[in-house]
């Protein structure tokens, strides 16, 4: 078999029970891998009512055909799981060494599922597989307990997947991480595994990937290798990392500024990559088999936090502890970036419910007693940095905001008035981008993302964000220039279908999207090539297209079993009523609305989606070989527009 | 070679979702079936104007031109 391993674990901690499932070629052909597999246990064995802490639950890690080659960063895995901070269809991916790993001893796929009596830990050595104590490893940090664990196994050179104390905890947007600092960071699966009573699981492979047409498949990679050496966006990854967008954000009034009341700040420059780099970049490094290296390291060599060490930051990561709370100082953005780490937290969600938490502060809606004294006002660290813990722990307000904003709110009473400032969709809180300057594409996956109304990574509609630096790029795929425009409604509908489904194929392959829709070096035709050498397969442009399609319907699917729809493809309110104010000299987006609305009924027709419902419609399902899943949505066309139904209000499930 | 009326271009070219108008025109024309609309809805714009070309519907230096300019250039050639 090429490409493949054929065959994934599937792991019950309630009885102990290991077992190696075989993946057929129709399977394998069907659902290609990572995401795309994950996706397709948790929609069939995931029932979409089911608690996600019930022990019957499961996790999904997947990797790709490709992963663990030498495809320019080939080492990515999804992590998936019914996400208990949304209730919906939820995961995540990471990159670092694991992927790779997990490969080359064997599999394509592990699914956990069960509950452990005790704090455990997975070992997999090849075919030897073992559940082993993890008592000594609980409440440890990530990298405390990747470090006892390769102590414990005598081998510096394994890789570790690992959750931190907020996964153990149950906060629902805990992550997962993977060599230390590598976080599949949002949805919550961390505490999946947390209530599963899984800290980590390590790998030692010393296997191999099969290639079909080795030849052809390394002349590719080597012609893909050499167009990175020139790739505009490369440089500016490898230079100044994902902070690069810092001062472009900050220009085009889509940075995320005290929960979206603003787009722009004077002192943001303070924490854009280049600064970084001049101050307290430690090292880079790179992800496996990548040829970008966006890695960084960062050492606060002054002030308070002087001498903390983590690694990052990310602009996802740091924007929301930062900016979006109000907070400037870079040394406090970094040490708040290691913090969350530290615990296993989504950076992004633990900015937002803090961020949330400080707007209904402002607007009278909590005071000081409901945050046992905490004064939640913009910019106070003092007051950011105790709540992390706070919310990591289950402490005081902190136990509250662990359960993310949406739900926050209700556990406080807060009503409509609360939801209106938790900057959720489908009960995950926005990263730190605007759509009234990011673009309206992006702005139209946050309200369709099928891992939760919210997303920066899954429509990835890049063509407007780095689109600029690939002149013609728009024109070839789109058929037009003005789409690169970010806040035009030119193109925007057929812009956020193509990205989604090639989104989809690239979180399949398990390659790293930042070297396919932020990079664009490698494109859909690149990735069909390189697929069918690994695999031997000689499956055509058409067809790669159509599975993103199928996966994206399948989640749509799962979410429109929980009757979530049309009504529920929104955004929130201040970006398509609040103009956008102006903060700095020369900002662009000054007086942006993001009229979402215009856009989604073209977007619907390239999906097919019912408009009267957002379902998927029948004759696409079946179209797309998901005749069970066009059975599964029959009763609920109905039941979705029953005036019951209507009535509600649904901020999570 | 002329497949689509000007007024059908003109219509098309206004609009800011173009694609799956044009695509729609192009299969009510008999230019696409249901097999190829779908195909070029999955593959974009550039794997459209490939087919069209093959098909000898627009020339080699269309095709160029179309590639350079966008879908507008295209409806110009479709409708002259």
């Amino acid at each position: 078999m090429y490409g493949w391993c054929g065959q994934r674990l599937r792991v019950d901690l309630s009885n102990g029970t290991i077992t190696k499932e075989p993946l057929s070629y129709e399977y394998r052909r069907k659902w290609i891998g990572g995401r795309g597999m994950n996706s397709e246990v948790i929609y069939r064995e995931v029932l979409p009512h089911l608690d996600p802490f019930d022990p019957v639950a499961r996790v999904c890690f997947g990797v790709g055909p490709i992963s663990g080659t030498a495809a320019p960063a080939s080492g990515r895995v999804t992590v998936s799981c019914k996400s208990p901070l949304t209730g919906g269809f939820g995961d995540s991916n990471m990159g670092g060494h694991w992927g790779a790993e997990l490969k080359y001893a064997g599999y394509d796929q592990i699914i956990i599922q069960g509950k452990a009596r005790k704090p455990v830990y997975l070992w997999i050595d090849d075919d030897k597989v073992e559940i082993r104590d993890a008592s000594h490893l609980w409440g440890k940090f990530p990298r405390e307990a990747d470090a006892m664990i390769k102590q414990e196994l005598g081998d510096e050179d394994i890789h570790i997947v690992v959750i931190g104390p907020a996964g153990e905890h149950l906060v629902r947007f805990a992550s997962t991480f993977n060599d230390v600092y590598r976080a599949a960071g949002r949805t919550g699966h961390g505490a999946v595994l947390g209530s599963k009573n899984l800290k980590a699981i390590a790998v030692r492979g010393s296997g191999t990937v099969k290639i079909a047409r080795p030849k052809e498949f390394f002349d590719i990679c080597n012609r893909l290798r050499q167009r990175f050496k020139t790739d505009p966006m490369r440089k500016f990854l490898y230079e100044i990392g994902s902070l690069s967008l810092i001062n472009v954000a900050n220009h085009d009034g889509w940075l995320s500024v005290n929960n979206f009341k603003q787009g722009a700040h004077p002192e943001a420059w303070r924490m854009s990559g280049e600064e970084h780099s001049k101050t307290v970049l430690k090292h880079r490094e790179g992800c496996f088999a990548c040829p970008i290296c966006c890695g960084r390291f960062t050492e606060i060599k002054e002030g308070k936090y002087a001498g903390e060490y983590g690694g990052g930051p990310e602009y996802e990561h740091s924007v929301p502890t930062g900016p979006r709370v109000g907070v400037f100082d870079p040394n406090a953005i970094w040490h708040n970036m290691i913090l969350t780490n530290n615990y296993g937290m989504d950076g992004i969600e633990t900015g937002g419910v803090i961020a949330t938490a400080m707007e209904w502060y402002e607007k009278g809606l909590i005071t000081s007693k409901d945050t046992g004294g905490l004064e939640l006002e913009w910019g106070n660290q003092e007051v950011v940095e105790k709540l992390i813990t706070m919310i990591a722990l289950r402490e005081g307000f902190g136990d509250v905001l662990a359960d993310g904003a949406s739900r926050a709110a209700d556990r406080l009473g807060l009503g409509d008035e609360g939801q209106k400032y938790t900057i959720a969709t489908r009960g995950m809180t926005l990263p730190g981008d605007d759509p009234r300057g990011l673009g309206f594409a992006y702005g139209v996956g946050f309200a369709i993302g099928t891992r939760g109304g919210c997303d920066h990574l899954r429509c990835l509609a890049s063509l407007e964000l780095s689109g600029f630096m690939y002149p013609g790029l728009n024109t070839k795929i789109l058929g037009d220039e003005r789409p690169v425009k970010p806040v035009t409604t030119v193109g925007k509908g057929y812009c956020c279908f193509y990205e989604e489904n090639q989104k989809a194929m690239v979180d399949c392959l398990n390659v790293c999207c930042f070297t396919t829709h932020w990079s664009y070096a490698v494109l859909t035709a690149d990735q069909v090539e390189y697929f069918n050498a690994v695999t031997g397969m000689d499956i055509t442009e058409e067809e790669f297209m159509e599975i993103g399609e199928r996966i994206v319907n399948l989640e749509r699917a799962y979410w429109a079993r929980m009757l979530s729809g049309k009504r529920e493809d929104t955004i929130p309110e201040r970006f398509q009523k609040e103009p956008m104010p102006k903060t700095v000299e020369g900002q662009t987006n000054i007086g942006a609305v993001f009229p979402v609305e215009r856009i989604l009924p073209g977007y619907y027709k390239y999906r097919d989606y019912d408009p009267e419902t957002g379902f998927p419609s029948e004759r696409r399902l079946k179209m797309l070989g998901l005749e069970y899943v066009a059975k599964d949505l029959e009763p609920l066309r109905q039941k979705y527009n029953t005036e019951a139904e209507k009535k509600k209000k649904k901020y999570y499930y | 070679m002329a497949v689509l009326t000007k007024a059908e271009a003109k219509k098309i070219s206004e609009l800011d979702d173009y694609y799956m108008p044009m695509l729609d025109a192009l299969k009510k024309a008999g230019v696409l079936d249901d097999k190829t609309h779908r195909r070029y809805m999955l593959t974009g714009y550039y794997r459209l104007v490939e087919f069209l070309q093959e098909k000898k519907l627009i020339t080699e230096k269309e095709a160029r031109e179309a590639m350079a300019d966008g879908f507008r250039s295209l409806l110009g050639f479709l409708s002259a």
